[in-house]
Formats: structure tokens, sequence, C-alpha cells
């Protein structure tokens, strides 16, 4: 007997959670020199100012220092910091 | 792109005041609300957002303590607002982009490049059989069978292209390049006399040569041969070459009517036509009469920054004629005459050399006749070829060798 065909939806859950059981959660962090930062998985901003930003993750929180840093693009799990970053702090 | 996706759902930015701005961003990221350019400024937060979300978010700043204050408006629901009193200028915005869309598919201007022996009148002409004209449709236009068509009908055009960009369409040639005439060296031919004559003066390049200075000669006859006999008996075909100096006589006659026609021209009127994409618009009222008339065309094109634009002003200038019956006396006819004649001596004898002319004036009733004859010195040779097989022409140029054996 045939096996009724999984929905789109269903399959794509199935390969978010194949991601997730593979890297166990972790946030990922994409750097473009130290000028911009992309976060994935991230679980909101604990502090925004100029100099800092803290970002809640579920590793911990991760701090960024440096100068002029904005917030760019900001939705639930994603975000992408921008300026000049000079230390990058993981607070477990 | 986004930035103009942005402005066309039309967005506002603000600051955020409180204690914890952060919290407000969290909260209103979590509500899946777009906020972007976020900027931390002397205790600030800068951020923007959607204006539909703005809405939505008054009870989420009331939550996380925080109160917001608009800082700019942008977009295209605030542009439509501003000018909502100011339909007029909406309308013309409107307006204006329709009939920028319009004409863009239009062909406003033509240039052709690369011209050189053909006239641009005339591949103008072509192509606008062929459907490419100021004016055409563009996208109606297959413009690589306009410049098949265009290439099958002007056979020096070697190689040719239409390139419509925007409204422009730029046509570029290459015309044929012609292949030299050859002579054929090796083809055996005789010189004979062009005319008749009496020879001054003979010089042999190449063959026999069969009369002296002196010698009278009568046209086609064969001045110098191409059959040369060498000191063994042995005979060679070659192409004859010489240059005969010789004496000949020309007779011409020209004539004139007694009575000729002249035409006496009224004052030019000029006519004006406005020219918009092809479509003629005229702007007078003045019309060509039953009599005869010429009309000399002047076309004036508007340009804008070297952009020449689909609008011109064609001025038609209108001559009426009439024709009036003239006798002409015999001194004029002698003017006209001798007028004719120094025309013909000049184009026409004008690799002779004219030693002597004579004239002879006479008349019947309805013209008036100058014979004119010519004493003149001029080369009269020119080359025939002879038809003969290749084989012969092998034998001829294999020759020398059996000689040497």
């Amino acid at each position: 007997m045939r096996k009724p065909k999984a929905d789109s939806k269903s399959s794509h859950k199935n390969r978010e959670n194949f991601v997730q059981n593979l890297f166990g959660d972790i946030p990922e962090l994409s750097f473009r020199g130290n000028r911009e930062v992309i976060i994935e998985g991230s679980r909101g901003v604990v502090e925004y100012s100029e100099n800092v930003i803290r970002i809640n993750t579920s590793i911990g929180v991760v701090c960024f220092l440096g100068r002029n840093l904005n917030l760019v693009c900001i939705s639930p799990t994603e975000l992408i910091i921008n300026g000049f970053i000079t230390k990058v702090e993981f607070v477990l | 792109m986004l930035e103009i996706f942005r402005w066309l759902q039309g967005y506002v930015c603000f600051k955020i005041c409180g204690k914890f701005p952060e919290r407000f961003i969290n909260i209103v990221t979590k509500a899946g609300i777009a906020i972007w350019n976020t900027k931390r400024t002397d205790g600030e937060l800068c951020a923007c957002m959607y204006v539909r979300d703005y809405r939505k978010i008054r009870h989420l700043a009331k939550k996380s303590r925080v109160k917001l204050k608009i800082v700019k408006k942008a977009g295209s629901p605030f542009f439509v607002r501003k000018y909502k009193n100011r339909v007029g200028v909406l309308f013309g915005v409107a307006v204006f982009s329709l009939v920028i869309f319009i004409m863009s598919n239009f062909v406003w201007t033509i240039n052709i490049t690369g011209l050189q022996t053909i006239s641009e009148a005339q591949v103008r002409r072509v192509l606008c059989d062929n459907g490419l004209y100021i004016g055409t449709y563009i996208p109606s236009q297959s413009f690589k069978t306009i410049s098949r068509d265009t290439m099958l009908e002007l056979d020096d055009i070697g190689w040719m292209s239409i390139n419509v960009i925007d409204s422009h369409a730029s046509v570029e040639i290459k015309e044929k390049a012609k292949s030299p005439k050859v002579d054929n060296y090796h083809q055996p031919a005789n010189v004979k006399a062009e005319r008749d004559g009496l020879i001054l003066k003979i010089n042999v390049h190449e063959g026999e040569g069969l009369f002296n200075s002196g010698s009278a000669v009568v046209k086609d006859q064969m001045l110098v041969s191409s059959v040369v006999e060498d000191k063994l008996g042995g005979v060679t075909l070659v192409r004859a070459n010489a240059e005969v100096i010789a004496q000949t006589h020309r007779e011409m006659i020209f004539s004139v009517d007694k009575n000729e026609t002249r035409y006496v021209y009224d004052e030019p009127k000029d006519r004006y036509k406005f020219n918009i994409l092809g479509l003629k618009i005229p702007f007078s009222l003045t019309f060509a009469d039953d009599s005869e008339h010429i009309l000399c065309y002047k076309t004036e094109s508007l340009s804008l920054f070297d952009t020449v634009l689909p609008l011109s002003l064609q001025t038609q200038t209108l001559y009426n004629r009439t024709p009036l019956n003239k006798v002409i006396n015999k001194q004029e006819a002698e003017d006209i005459l001798f007028k004719k004649a120094s025309l013909y001596e000049a184009f026409d004898l004008s690799d002779c050399l004219v030693v002597d002319r004579k004239a002879q004036f006479s008349q019947t009733d309805t013209q008036y006749f100058l014979k004119m004859s010519y004493t003149c010195e001029e080369d009269i040779a020119y080359q025939q070829d002879i038809n003969v097989d290749n084989a012969d022409i092998e034998r001829r140029d294999a020759k020398p060798k059996d000689n040497s054996q």
C-alpha cells in the first residue's frame, strides 16, 4: 500500500526540527568583517545603546561592544547589527 | 527597491521615550510588526515603521511604558493627503506619466550612419516603405524583417542593423565593397582605331606596329597586331598596347527652337504644417492654383538638449508659374548655341586637343542651327581582345622553353 504523501507544511516543520536537533538550537552569528553581524536565533534585545548591544539567545546573552552600533533590521528571531564592532562577549 | 516599496506603503519615523525602549522593541517584533532603522542617540531611540502598523502599536507602547513621538512622515499616503485639495496637480502628474508611457512606444528619431555612396534620402524612403518612419509603433514592428527587406531592395548595402533604444532608432549601414576591375594581362588583344584620322605619332609598347606617322586610318582598322614573330620564325600572341596620336575631324550640330517657352514666377507663398509623430496638421489656408507650380520643402525639428523631439514644422514654399511663349531673335539664338558648343567642348572634348574649329550658322522656319567642325589631336587607340583557347595561351607560355631546348 502506498504511503500518504506528507503535505508541504509538515515537511518544512520536519526539516526545521532536523536542523534544530542537529545544532541543538544554537544561535548562528554571521560576521562581515567587524562592520556587520547577522544573528539568527535571537530571543530579544536586552540592552541597546550606541556602544553596547546585548542580545538574548538560547545559549545566554551575547554582548557586542563597539562604536555607532545600530539595529538595522529586527524580526522575532533574527536581527542585523551594524557599526564598528570591537568586542564580542558571551555571558553564560 | 525596498525604499520604493516602503514609500508606496507609507512609513513614519518616531522617537521612543521611556525607561526600557528595548522592551518595547522586543514586544513589537514578537507581535510580527516590521521595524527598521533603529538608532540610539542621546538617550533616545529612533525607529521607522509602516503607517498601518503604527496605528496598532499604541497599546503595546502603554504596555511597555514608553511614549512615542512621530519625527517624520513619508510615503504616498501622506503625499496624496497633502495634494488632496489640488486634484489638478495629481491629474497633471497622471496625464504626464500616461503621455510618457504612450509616447515611448513610438519612434521619435531615426539616425542613419555609415553611408558613403548611397543617399540618405533614398535609404529613408526605403525604410519608410518597409515600415520604419518617425511615428512607427515599436511593438508592432519586426526590425529584423525591415532590415532584411531594405537590404534586398538596396543592392549596394552589404550589412545593416536597426537598433531601437527607447524611442530612438539607430540604423547602421555598411556598404558593399566593389571589386576592382582587373585587367587580364594574359588575354591577347589587338590595338584598333577608335575613329578616322591621320596618324601624327605612334608609340608601340607591345605588339607589331602596322602603320607609321603620316598614315591615314579609318575607324576599327587594326593599328598594332598581337601576333609577334621572332627571329626564328616562331609566332607569339601578346596583348598589344600602343599610344596612337592622330589628327581627327569631328562635327556637331546644335539647335534651338525659334519659339521658346519661358516661365514667369509669381510671388512665393509659404504654407506651414505641424508634424507630430508623422501626423501632419496644416496651419495655413494657402492652396496651389490650377496653374503649374513648384513646391520647396523645408523641415525644422524641435530639439531639447541635443535630443530631437518628434515635433517639427514643415514650411512649403509655393511658386506658381505661368508659361510665356517668346520668339528668339538671331542674336539671342547665336548666344545660346555658342554656349552649348562651349559646354560640348568643355565636357565631351576634354580628352582632345582642339587645334581648329569652324562654325556655320543656319536657320529653318522653326529652328536655328549651329554646325561646328573641330580638328583635334587625340589618342585613337583602343584594345580589342582576341578569343583564343586556354591551350593556345599555355602553348604560348611554354614556347620560350621549347626554344631554349
